[in-house]
Order: C-alpha cells, then structure tokens, then sequence
C-alpha cells in the first residue's frame, strides 16, 4: 500500500503553513510528514503532532537526488501514514514530479494537489509571475480560497481560477472538514468515467432502440441531423484552429502590435479585407477571434473581423449566387448589409469599450489549456514549434469543439422540433417577420456556406427582407457560435456581443429594406 | 533525472483522434458519409482524416511530463460523433422530415432550386443524358439522372414540350400551395448537409391525387407542358398513369 501524498501549492506567502495548522490542529492524530522546501514566517505548530522535514530550496535545486534520498531515507526508517508537501509557487512541477517518481520514493504516490490562492493577490501574479502558477493550478484537483472576503471577491477569483482550470472546485479556507474530505476522498478514474458512460450510452441507445424502433421515431432525424451538421463543421473547424494556432504560436506579438493600423478604420479596413480573403465560415472565425485578441489586435477591428468574415468571404458568395438562382443583387444585398453591420458592431466597441476586458487580465501571454504555459516565446527551434502548432490546435480544437458538439445537438433539436410551430402562421408585420426569421437564422446555427439554399425555401413564404435579415444575422450568431465563444470570454461579453449583433443587423437590414428599397 | 512518460490524457485525446480519422476514412471511402453530407464535402473529410490521424500519431509519439490532473469529458466530443455513427441509425426519409419543414418546397421553390445549376458547366452533361427517345417524344428519367433531367427541362421549355415522360419519386403534398388535383413526385435534395434536405421535383396535375398516398413511392407517366410561374416557365405533368414503385434510396446532389 503506497503512502499517499498530498501536495499543496501556492505563491509564497500566500498561507500554505498557515492551512496545514489550521488543518491538522484538532485532527485525530496520525502519523504525518509534512515536508517543506522553503521555511517561511509561519511555523508548523507543534499542536498539530506532525513530523516536519525541511528541505531546503536549495538542495532541491542543486541536487535533486539528495532531496529524494533524504525524504526516503525518511519515510523508510518512520513510515508515516501520510505525507503532505508544501511546493511554492515559483518552482515547476516537473521537479516534484521528478521527485516522487525517484526509485526512493517508489512508495510514495501523489494523491492529490491542492492549490492555495488569495484571492487579494492571484490577480496580480499571474500576470507577473511566468508560468509555474498557472501550471500548479491548472495541474489542481480542487482550490482553497483565503483572503476573500465578500462574495463578489471570492467570485472573481474564482473565475480567475477557473479560466485556467476549467470548472475546478474552489472551497473557502475555513471549511477544514470539506478540505480535508475532498483532499483524502478516494479519487475516480477520469478515463473509466470516460468509458463506462460510452458503454451506458451505448447500451441505453441499443435498449430503446429495440423496443421504441428508434429509428422510425424524430430522434432519428435527429441524429442524422447533429450528424451532418459535425461532419460539415468539423473540417472548417480544424481549418480555423490550425490558422488561430499558427497565428499564436509562429507570429510574434510584436509584430501584430506593430504592423496592425492603429486607427480604427485602418484596422477595420483590414479586418474586412482578412475577412474576405479568409475562405472560412463561422466555426472558423471564431477561434481566429479569440486568438486575435489574445494577441493585442484592438478589440473592435477582432470583432468586425470576426462578424463579417462569415458573410463576406467568396464561398459564402459563390453559395448564395448559387442557391438564389444567379440573382446578384441578393448576394450583393448580402455582402453589403454584411460589411456594413459588422462596422458598425465594430464601433459600437470601439465607442463602448466597456470595464470588463474581454479575456482575462494579464493572462495573455500564456498559452491557455494546452500545458504549455511558457507561451510562444520558448520554442525556437521549427521542430519545436511544429511541436508546440500541433500540441496547441489539438488543445484549442478539443475546447472549442465541445461547443459546437452542444450547439450541433441544440440545433438539430429545434430544427426537428421547434420550426413547425414557428412557421405556422406567417406573420404579415414587416419588423415581426423579421425578427421571426433572424430568431431561426440564430435557432438553426446552419453553416454559413450552406444557409442560403435553406433562406431560399423560406423566399417562398417570406417577402426578401426578412430572408436578407437570416442570411446576414445568421453567420454572425447562433446557438453554437454563443456557445463557442463563451468558452473563452465572459458571459456578460457574449452577452453584450449577442445583443449588438442582433440589434445592428435588425437596424441596417430593416432600414435598408423600408428606405432604400421601399419595402 | 526528469522522467518522462505517457500521460494517460495524451493517448486517450490520441486514441478519441485515431478512431475518428479511422471512422471517417471508412466513410470517405465507402461513400457512407453521403447519409449526412454532399459529395463536395469529400476533399474536406480527407483533409479532417490526414490533421485528425497527424494529431493521433503525435500524441502517441509524444512524451510529456505526467500531468497530475487527467481529464476525459472533452473527448465526448469525437466519442459521441463516433458512437452515433455506429451505432444503428437510418438515413432520414421524407415521412420522418419535420413536414412543411422551410417551408418545405412549394412548387415554386423547387423550381427555382432545380434552376441554381449554371448551365454552361453542365451543356455536356446533358448530351449524355440517357432516357431520351426523340423518335417517340418521350423521356424515360432514370433514378440517377433525376436532377440533371429536371434542369433539363427548366432550360429547354421549347425542346421538350408536348413528350411523354416517367418519372419516380415519393408522393409529395402540400396542401397551403397546392391545389386538390396537384402533387410532386419528388426526391430529397442534400444541397450542404441533412440539414438542408428539400423535396425536389416537377409539379403533377392528376385527378385521383386524394387517393395517392403521401410519402409512397410511385412512377408518374404524363404529357410535359409549360406553366408561366413568376415570368419563366415551368415544367408540370399532365398524369395518365400512376404505378406503385420501389423506394428510391439516396439523395440528390446539386454540384
């Protein structure tokens, strides 16, 4: 039976000794070891009955094999019942990983990280303090929070938190008992969760299959829909996260800030020419947003980027030429409507930039989910960045691809449900037609390159206003869009997003329609 | 002394990725993705199957420091894709299509549909259309070549006026755009994915259509005549004849 060891991290300072005391002092006593690297101002108390070993940061550094043999020469002669590390904040974990996987220290398994943060100073130094923090957190099971001390504290902290490890447990440092029962609570296997839900899944789907005929039934349709919809998706979206890899890993941020135009219109000019030049739909864009913005392009030109792109770019030209028989004035109509909203959401940014960034502060740097938090800067070789491209789009295509997954399920839902109702009834209002067509456009989530064939069939129920107000709404936003997006920004951002879309489009496309073409 | 190992997270995202290029390729290659997806979609998947299966062999080839926390949630999103796949499910039919669906094809949306096809890049196509019995004036329109003769037809008002035609379809009604004696023969049409699916086909005047059917398959016989519908003409059937058929399977596909 392996001595299990629990390690917690943390900045310096930032109470690690402080939370041991606290644990352990009214705790039954047991044999613990609690092995320090560094001697901070706190000490371990003596009420707690732990053996203390201290190993200074020194030896571990220098000669890392004599930090292992200490500790297991240690734990060989006075076998503790558990172990329990303090690991600071500056010191990768590669070397307590090292460490413990030292043939000494072969009885010894890690069994949980903990990681400490204070909530008064985590914003501050994961800006400044390169990549060992963010490492340890996102490497965590669950956080303890100190020094939080409203609600709204804890929240953001949280929410920092979370942005590195995504849905992480995070408990306030008084609740002792809760600490101690989710650090020594018997861990589940992630990889059989994995595999017991896809047989569940499976079996389920045989069982009703058998007795229901499934397959005669709307969740047939449903499945072939969500099907299609991936298959149609997917490869657009490995286009737009191998070119938002590209972008973060082989351009270097300097070079966007300095090449990128200033002014706002220079860098809404390029925005729209990127945009146009960019054969990619909506799945794509986005990525490409979100690493635009991580690179330092101002937000308004991203935004304008990212909403026009999908309108404007030649395939969905071509398609929309295409599906409305070669009439040009509707692809025209289109393109223009497309360029103009998209300006325009961009400004509203610009004019109303708002408190909140939109990515987290000082955070940018660091590559997000991929583990590799020492950023762009550290690979320098072409085999290391092809390297780093790969292990980055994998990352970024697992975390965008959840979204679309939801979105392409959502979709499909209302497209086999929700349509028939919707269109029952036409509705003769111009500005209710409108909003009835730009609310499916957002409901569908069709790709953009293959909207304009389905906008066409409603052609025949809908006068063209409304239908302009579906092909130009609909790349820009729709379930799944919102759902990739709030993988990376705030909800209040999307929010805010989501609503200047569907309030710009409504405005350009409806008085385009009632004063330039008497509609 | 840094050791270096598998993380357990790596080779199940390389496994999720493996099997996916794998499920794809088989796909690609057996033409199953056609269930879901049009032909143009092809050199998309190929592209998805090389990124997918480079990601697969890197992450196995691929090293890493083991990393304490493993996640595993977001591999469902290829497990799942595959799983369905797999699992058993039927292509989608005209009676299971949410009716009225986009307002699912009046006849005058399928006439313009069948139009979007440039004519000049498909003159050739037409010469080898098969079927064509000039001597006779009739038109025998094989399954295969079902769109292609329709935007035949569109494009050729004077050339095929007054022949004889059979064509085969599932019995498509609409009755807010259609009038009591008037069906379509139609098939579905995939123009990007099954989520587009459209009935397509060529408006029927037939005195018995109360009797037929809806969704059954039949073989419409009938003399082609010229309706002016919003300023072009439009190719319509008078039926004389109508037999029971078998289902049609597949698509049609725009190019």
């Amino acid at each position: 039976m392996a001595i299990p060891v629990y390690v917690l991290t943390g900045f310096l300072e930032s109470g690690k000794t402080t939370l041991l005391n606290h644990l352990f002092q009214q705790e039954p006593k047991m044999r613990r070891l609690i092995v320090q690297f560094e001697s901070g101002v706190e000490e371990i108390s003596n009420k707690t009955g732990c053996d203390v070993m201290i190993v200074p940061k020194r030896v571990l550094e220098d000669s890392p094999e004599k930090a292992a043999m200490s500790i297991g020469h240690y734990v060989a002669e006075t076998p503790p019942e558990e172990i329990w590390v303090e690991w600071n904040g500056v010191t990768p974990l590669t070397e307590l990983y090292a460490l413990f996987s030292h043939p000494k220290l072969s009885g010894c398994r890690i069994q949980r990280m903990i990681h400490l943060a204070d909530a008064q100073t985590l914003d501050q130094l994961l800006g400044r303090t390169g990549s060992a923090l963010p490492e340890q957190i996102a490497a965590c099971d669950f956080a303890v929070l100190r020094g939080a001390f409203t609600d709204a504290e804890f929240r953001k902290a949280r929410r920092l938190l979370r942005e590195i490890n995504p849905g992480v447990r995070v408990v306030d440092d008084d609740s002792r008992e809760e600490i101690l029962a989710r650090a020594t609570r018997r861990k589940t296997n992630p990889a059989a969760v994995f595999a017991m839900s896809i047989l569940v899944f499976a079996t389920l789907y045989l069982c009703a299959e058998a007795m229901f005929q499934l397959s005669q039934t709307r969740v047939n349709t449903v499945i072939n829909i969500f099907l299609g919809i991936m298959l149609q998706a997917i490869p657009f979206l490995l286009i737009g996260v191998l070119i938002s890899s590209a972008i973060q890993v082989l351009i270097p941020q300097q070079a966007i800030e300095r090449l990128f135009p200033k002014n706002l219109a220079g860098g809404m000019l390029v925005a729209i020419l990127a945009g146009f030049c960019l054969p990619v739909c909506d799945c794509a864009s986005i990525p490409i947003f979100r690493s635009l913005v991580r690179k330092g392009v101002p937000l308004p030109a991203a935004v304008t980027f990212m909403t026009a792109t999908p309108v404007i770019n030649p395939v969905v030209m071509l398609s929309t030429y295409a599906a409305f028989n070669g009439n040009l004035s509707v692809m025209l109509g289109r393109v223009g409507m497309g360029i103009l909203s998209a300006v325009l959401i961009g400004c509203w940014f610009a004019l109303r930039p708002g408190k909140l960034p939109a990515l987290s502060a000082g955070y940018d740097r660091i590559m997000c989910s991929c583990g590799c938090y020492g950023g762009a800067g550290d690979a320098s070789t072409a085999g290391e960045k092809v390297s780093l491209l790969l292990r980055h789009s994998q990352a970024e295509f697992f975390s965008v691809a959840k979204y679309l997954t939801v979105g392409a399920f959502l979709a499909a839902i209302f497209q086999v449900a929700v349509t028939n109702s919707l269109l029952l009834q036409t509705p003769t209002d111009f500005a209710l037609s409108l909003l009835l067509m730009m609310a499916l456009a957002f409901l569908l989530s069709l790709c953009s390159s293959s909207d304009a064939v389905v906008a066409k069939s409603f052609a025949a129920r809908f006068p063209l206003a409304p239908v302009m107000g579906f092909l130009v709404f609909g790349p820009m936003m729709d379930i799944k869009n919102v759902l990739m997006l709030s993988g990376g920004f705030s909800r209040r951002f999307v929010a805010k997003l989501l609503f200047v879309c569907f309030a710009v489009c409504f405005v350009v496309v409806y008085t385009t329609a009632r004063f330039f073409v008497g509609g | 002394m840094e050791k270096r190992t598998h993380s357990p997270q790596a080779l199940l995202e390389a496994a999720c990725c493996l099997s996916f290029a794998a499920m794809i390729l088989y796909l690609a290659v057996t033409g199953g993705y056609l269930q879901y997806v049009t032909p143009k979609t092809l050199p998309y998947l190929y592209f998805t199957v090389g990124v997918m299966a480079i990601w697969g062999i890197f992450g196995l080839l691929r090293r890493t420091r083991s990393v304490q926390k493993m996640r595993a949630a977001h591999c469902l999103t290829l497990a799942i894709p595959i799983l369905l796949l797999l699992l058993p499910h039927s292509a989608v039919t005209s009676s299971s299509l949410p009716s009225g669906y986009v307002g699912a094809t009046n006849p005058g949306t399928t006439t313009q549909q069948a139009q979007q096809l440039p004519s000049q890049s498909e003159e050739p196509a037409y010469g080898a259309l098969t079927g064509l019995d000039e001597a006779n004036k009739t038109i025998t329109v094989s399954d295969s070549e079902f769109y292609l003769w329709i935007s035949a037809l569109y494009e050729n008002p004077d050339k095929y006026d007054g022949y004889h035609i059979r064509m085969t379809g599932f019995v498509f009604r609409d009755s807010t755009q259609m009038k009591d004696n008037e069906f379509v023969p139609a098939r579905l049409m995939m123009t990007c994915c099954v989520a587009d699916l459209t009935p397509v086909g060529l408006l029927c005047q037939y005195d018995q259509t109360g009797e037929l059917k809806a969704d059954s398959w039949v073989t419409a016989e009938g003399t082609l005549h010229y309706e002016d519908y919003q300023g072009s003409p439009e190719p319509q059937i008078t039926v004389t004849a109508i037999t029971p058929a078998k289902e049609v399977a597949g698509y049609l596909y725009p190019m």
